[in-house]
């Protein structure tokens, strides 16, 4: 990719950044989703201290080590993709799928933990309209699994494009912005793992 | 092109000429009507008034300043025929330094005044008397828990005795106003607000509420009646009372009958303090205003009507022709006669 | 024979142009049905104003149901505001913005064309409450609990709800890409120092957009889940109902700003041009701006004074808020300094921006009235803020979007509007609008609460609502005879050179109407205002070639589709949730195409 050669109709080759459209758009709307997990968690918090005193709600149902696991579980698939990409942008085309699919998979585990914790709650009688907990946790939760799991789709996409022979060294960048959108859910994830998790229900 | 540069002189002034007519008129007519919030008789609402008036001939200072400049900058520098180009000013350091800060010195000036207000109406007086509010879609209830009674739509309190009034609602926001008296707080379900003031003088004062609330948020209005103090203990007394009992034999005894009897069945959901049926039925409905001493209260349906005999039988014979999409159903001439509806209205008449 | 054979090419002639603009990614195409439809939702939008002040022209009107007043004074504040300003002022960044700053089309030309499509659609979708007889009627805030399902039951507050859900998609995904294009678009040489003012407005406003609307998206999708699906959010027994109040004025005041400033824009370039003077104090206009963008974030509770939220946060906020009014006033010095000394024309662009000013200070005055939370006790909810919103919304933005409709249309359609006409439209629009607005200042004063369908007849109101009525009449036949002048300056007006006002900013280097590559050649940017500063300054320049690689994108129809089936996700939501299934398929599908749509 030469981006020094100016072609006036291919602007997205000499941007005035530097920085691609496509890049630049990823970077945009993740700040901008910063404000939906932000509105989704300032609300987790606002409700918090009501929690502590209901009948069956956190502090009855939250289970910290397992949900540890899944969020190191999480937080390792980051270092999957790190690993794929880096393949990648070395040639080594089979590397990049193994990694990639892993990170895949590491989310539907992820996913697949989620979701059995959801059915434990549903099983004490706890659902998106029990009580305040119910609807805040789930909807919270349930937004981020919403990104994972495009996260996860998106990825197992850019596998198939791969196989495909239609992802070569030459279009990392497309695996990059995905891995930018992957990193972010990560990191969100530690943002709720935190407040919903950890800090103590008094 | 040249008709725009000849367009004529001076016509920039005819912009201010509207609203200065306006003002002027505004300033005449504004002001001594019923709900006015220029017209002071509480404490709370004149403290409110005292902060507005400098900072309104403040703000007639700017406004003249700044539209003056402008109709002047536009008159003084049209284009003429043959003008060179301007010289190329691209801005001056010090004059936008000295524009940021003195509006900021005249903001910092209109904020001490105000913060201290906010704390002097937000702070409690030694043992006010407490009044209750609750906002209900379309009427208000006020109850007075210390003397054990509840009434809707006219509260009720003593001159210059501090007052609390304690909110609520029991449905939606609604929000709780008499212009003269203090300034407005919000009614909100599941949560408590209040509002401090002391009424300064005696008489009748309008209010209304100020969120929107539904399909009847324009009628939802209420009266304050400020009494004497002795004039004030006399009325918490009638109300503990209960109602007045009509004489055998009247025309009221029949209404009060008919307030019972199945067609009406009005004790479904208004409550008469005391008053009793021949069965033992007590009149203690929950759903709508209670009716003791209604007879004395100046509206009806919060304030949809003025309270007379005819405009009583008006409105319970349909409640929905005056305020439409309110909780009270129609009485057709199959549930009440007229003759009996004119008992009944006779028998409410007669609770004061 | 030879009439049908022509008869019919003409008429295929003529579904060529509709299927051109339906599946157009070209800015100025997607600008121009941005500016027309946004004007036609500003008829509906005073069409519904207009009823709302007849049925108070007296006391004790009997003309519209209060059911019907309800769903109209909500449905006006939500048409003016989603429907028409918001996507008047995105007409402008789409047709002048790649203009302003030297370049081709957007960074995303079929994500452009999306959002017109989505906007639409949404539009469509959040007016068709009324051909159900249950359009929204909870106020434009839509405030918890009357918004739950137990006190609004049916579908008026799913058409709020989910109507504007549908919006803030098309709002969030034209901001998204305008914020790009102005990062990474400008032409060589453009700093950001360097950019138009109107530019500089209008980034500012999509990162507003980009940071407020998530939080309106949430909001909604909170209100959806609580009125369908049975969460308590906003129940006043488990959640709570001031946490909606809480999360539409985090976007709500934003969204205040995302309203004016790209009015700010406007009326910064109109007055350089006909003062003949630039901009006074430039930097200080840009930072006022961004000042009042950052400070916006922080002053929501002044919608909420008298929610009783404590006086300690009502003491932070008055003085955020009064905080704001700074920048403020240093825009509105600045302009003043612009015209000082200037060599000013008064066109009807310039005297709709000398009236922005006078109108939007008024507005900002009676702003900072309120600021002061006891007088809000007093002000909050009556007729005195109805006054000051609309000398902020019409005074403000609407002046300033119909300057930059006379300022710009030479340039999107190489004809003048007519000067005769618009000076007529404007003091029309100026008398009109000061008689209807003004007076509610006194209504405010004498204690008449704004959203009420009638009033008794002795408080006082009936002299003042009358005047306001007269005014609003006064303002339609204004408006009006500017459609009348835009639609007959189309066909017959004047016609405009490239350079029609001896311009400032590089739009009026190119051709008016611009071709459809906007620039033979990529402008080399070499001062802020560079257009003068060639035309006046610089002797020496050598013509940059004629760029021989000139490639735009292609049309798509697929765009047209994933709004389509964004419509029908929303509707589902109203009606029955087959819809949004079938919504969801095509939605779906059309990201699939879009995906692998080859685009250039």
């Amino acid at each position: 990719m030469a981006s020094t050669d100016h072609h006036a109709g291919h602007d997205e080759h000499a941007t005035t950044t530097g920085i691609t459209h496509n890049k630049m758009m990823m970077w945009s709307f993740l700040a901008s989703d910063c404000m939906f997990f932000g509105t989704l968690i300032m609300m987790y918090m606002v409700y918090r201290p009501d929690m502590a005193d209901l009948e069956i709600g956190p502090n009855q149902l939250l289970d910290i080590p397992f949900s540890s696991l899944m969020t190191f579980v999480l937080l390792m698939s980051s270092l999957a993709f790190v690993l794929g990409l880096s393949a990648l942008q070395r040639g080594n085309h089979a590397g990049m799928r193994i990694w990639l699919s892993t990170t895949a998979l590491m989310g539907l585990l992820f996913l697949g933990g989620e979701t059995f914790e959801y059915l434990k709650f549903y099983d004490e009688g706890i659902t998106i309209g029990s009580n305040i907990f119910g609807t805040a946790y789930f909807v919270t939760t349930g937004f981020h699994k919403v990104h994972v799991a495009i996260g996860v789709i998106w990825l197992l996409g850019l596998v198939l494009m791969s196989y495909r022979g239609r992802l070569g060294v030459e279009n990392e960048e497309k695996v990059e912005i995905a891995g930018l959108y992957w990193h972010f859910v990560d990191i969100v994830w530690i943002v709720i793992f935190t407040f919903v998790f950890l800090v103590p229900y008094r | 092109m040249a008709d725009w540069i000849r367009c004529k002189r001076g016509v920039a002034l005819g912009a201010l000429v509207p609203l200065l007519a306006l003002t002027l008129a505004g300033c005449g007519i504004t002001g001594g009507e019923v709900q006015s919030a220029s017209e002071l008789a509480g404490d709370n609402a004149r403290a409110i008034w005292n902060l507005f008036v400098p900072i309104f001939w403040l703000s007639v200072v700017i406004f003249v300043l700044v539209q003056g400049a402008l109709i002047w900058a536009v008159i003084k520098f049209r284009r003429k025929e043959g003008d060179p180009v301007p010289a190329q000013l691209h801005g001056n350091t010090k004059v936008e330094v000295a524009w940021t800060i003195a509006p900021a010195i005249i903001l910092a000036v209109i904020l001490v005044p105000t913060i201290t207000t906010i704390a002097d109406l937000a702070s409690e007086p030694d043992d006010p008397y407490t009044v209750d509010v609750i906002g209900h879609q379309w009427w208000w209830e006020f109850e007075y828990e210390e003397d054990g009674f509840v009434t809707g739509n006219v509260m009720h309190i003593p001159v210059d005795t501090p007052i609390q009034v304690r909110m609520t609602a029991s449905d939606v926001i609604h929000s709780f106003y008499a212009p003269q008296l203090f300034g407005k707080q919000d009614v909100i379900p599941g949560r408590e607000t209040n509002i401090y003031f002391t009424a300064e003088q005696t008489g009748e004062f309008y209010g209304q509420c100020y969120e929107f609330c539904g399909i009847q948020h324009a009628n939802m209005h209420f009266r304050i009646v400020v009494h004497e103090q002795d004039e004030f203990d006399d009325w918490v007394a009638s109300q503990q009372e209960g109602a007045t009992e009509p004489e055998e034999g009247t025309i009221e005894a029949q209404g009060k009958e008919v307030f019972f009897q199945a067609g009406a069945a009005c004790h479904a959901c208004h409550a008469i303090d005391g008053a009793v049926a021949e069965d033992g039925t007590e009149a203690a409905g929950q759903v709508g205003p209670n009716l003791t001493n209604i007879g004395d209260r100046p509206i009806i349906g919060a304030g949809s009507l003025e309270n007379t005999p005819e405009n009583m039988f008006d409105w319970i014979r349909n409640p929905q022709e005056s305020k439409p999409g309110n909780e009270m159903p129609a009485f057709s001439e199959d549930q009440i006669s007229d003759e009996d509806l004119e008992a009944l209205v006779a028998y409410l008449n007669s609770l004061r | 024979m030879a009439q049908a054979v022509a008869a019919k090419e003409e008429q295929t002639d003529r579904w060529a142009i509709i299927w051109d603009w339906i599946t157009t990614s070209d800015h100025k195409k997607i600008g121009l049905l941005y500016f027309w439809t946004s004007l036609t939702f500003f008829f509906v939008g005073g069409f519904l104003a207009l009823g709302v002040r007849s049925q108070l022209a007296v006391p004790n009107s009997t003309m519209i149901s209060p059911d019907v007043y309800n769903q109209f004074f909500t449905m006006h504040a939500l048409v003016m505001i989603f429907l028409a300003l918001m996507p008047m002022s995105v007409a402008f960044f789409n047709f002048i913005i790649p203009l302003q700053i030297g370049a081709r089309d957007v960074a995303f030309p079929r994500l452009n064309s999306f959002s017109y499509w989505v906007y639409l659609f949404g539009g469509i979708l959040l007016c068709s409450g009324f051909l159900f007889g249950d359009a929204p009627d909870i106020g434009w805030t839509g405030y918890a609990s009357l918004s739950s399902a137990q006190y609004t039951p049916g579908a008026s507050g799913d058409f709020y709800v989910m109507g504007l859900q549908v919006l803030g998609i098309s709002t969030l995904a034209g901001g998204l890409n305008f914020f790009v294009t102005i990062i990474n678009m400008r032409a060589p040489g453009m700093s950001l120092m360097r950019m138009p003012i109107f530019v500089w407005m209008t980034m500012i406003t999509v990162v507003l957009i980009m940071l407020a609307f998530p939080t309106l998206a949430i909001a909604l999708f909170a209100l959806m889940m609580d009125r369908n699906f049975d969460t308590v959010f906003f129940s006043a027994t488990e959640g709570s109902v001031v946490m909606w109040q809480h999360l539409f004025w985090i976007f709500g005041h934003p969204e205040v700003y995302i309203l004016i400033l790209p009015a700010f824009g406007i009326i910064s370039e109109v007055l350089p041009t006909f003062s003949r003077k630039p901009l006074f104090g430039y930097s200080f206009v840009v930072f006022s701006g961004i000042a009042i963008a950052f400070l916006g974030f922080g002053v929501w509770v002044h919608h909420m004074f008298t929610v009783g939220v404590g006086p300690i946060p009502n003491m932070v906020f008055s003085t955020t808020t009064m905080l704001i009014a700074i920048p403020t006033g240093v825009k509105i010095l600045n302009w003043l300094a612009t015209l000082w000394g200037g060599s000013i024309r008064l066109t009807t662009a310039m005297l709709f921006a000398v009236a922005f000013v006078g109108m939007f200070t008024i507005g900002g005055i009676s702003g900072v009235m309120h600021a002061a939370v006891p007088i809000d006790y007093w002000q909050h909810d009556t007729y005195f803020v109805v006054a000051h919103l609309h000398y902020v919304l019409f005074g403000g933005t609407m002046f300033g979007l119909i300057a930059g409709t006379y300022y710009w249309f030479p340039k999107w359609y190489g004809r003048y509007m007519s000067e005769s006409l618009g000076k007529i439209h404007f003091w029309l629009t100026l008398i009109g609008f000061n008689l209807t607005f003004f007076p509610m200042h006194f209504l405010g004063v004498d204690g008449m609460p704004r959203r009420i369908y009638t009033y008794p007849s002795d408080y006082g109101y009936e002299l003042w609502n009358l005047v306001a009525t007269v005014g609003a009449y006064m303002l339609g036949i204004g408006m009006l005879l500017m459609v009348w002048n835009l639609i007959k300056s189309v066909r017959s007006g004047e016609p405009a050179p490239a350079d029609p006002w001896d311009g400032r900013t590089i739009e009026w280097t190119t051709a008016s109407p611009p071709a459809k590559h906007n620039f033979d050649a990529t402008p080399q940017i070499r001062a802020r205002d560079d257009f003068w500063d060639k035309k006046y300054n610089r002797t020496d320049e050598a013509e940059p070639p004629a760029d021989e690689h000139i490639h735009l994108p292609p049309g798509s129809y697929v765009p047209l589709l994933v709004s389509f089936g964004l419509m029908l996700m929303g509707a589902g939501v109203i009606f029955t949730l087959w819809i949004s299934v079938i919504g969801g398929i095509i939605t779906a599908v059309g990201l699939f195409a879009w995906a692998f749509e080859p685009n250039d």
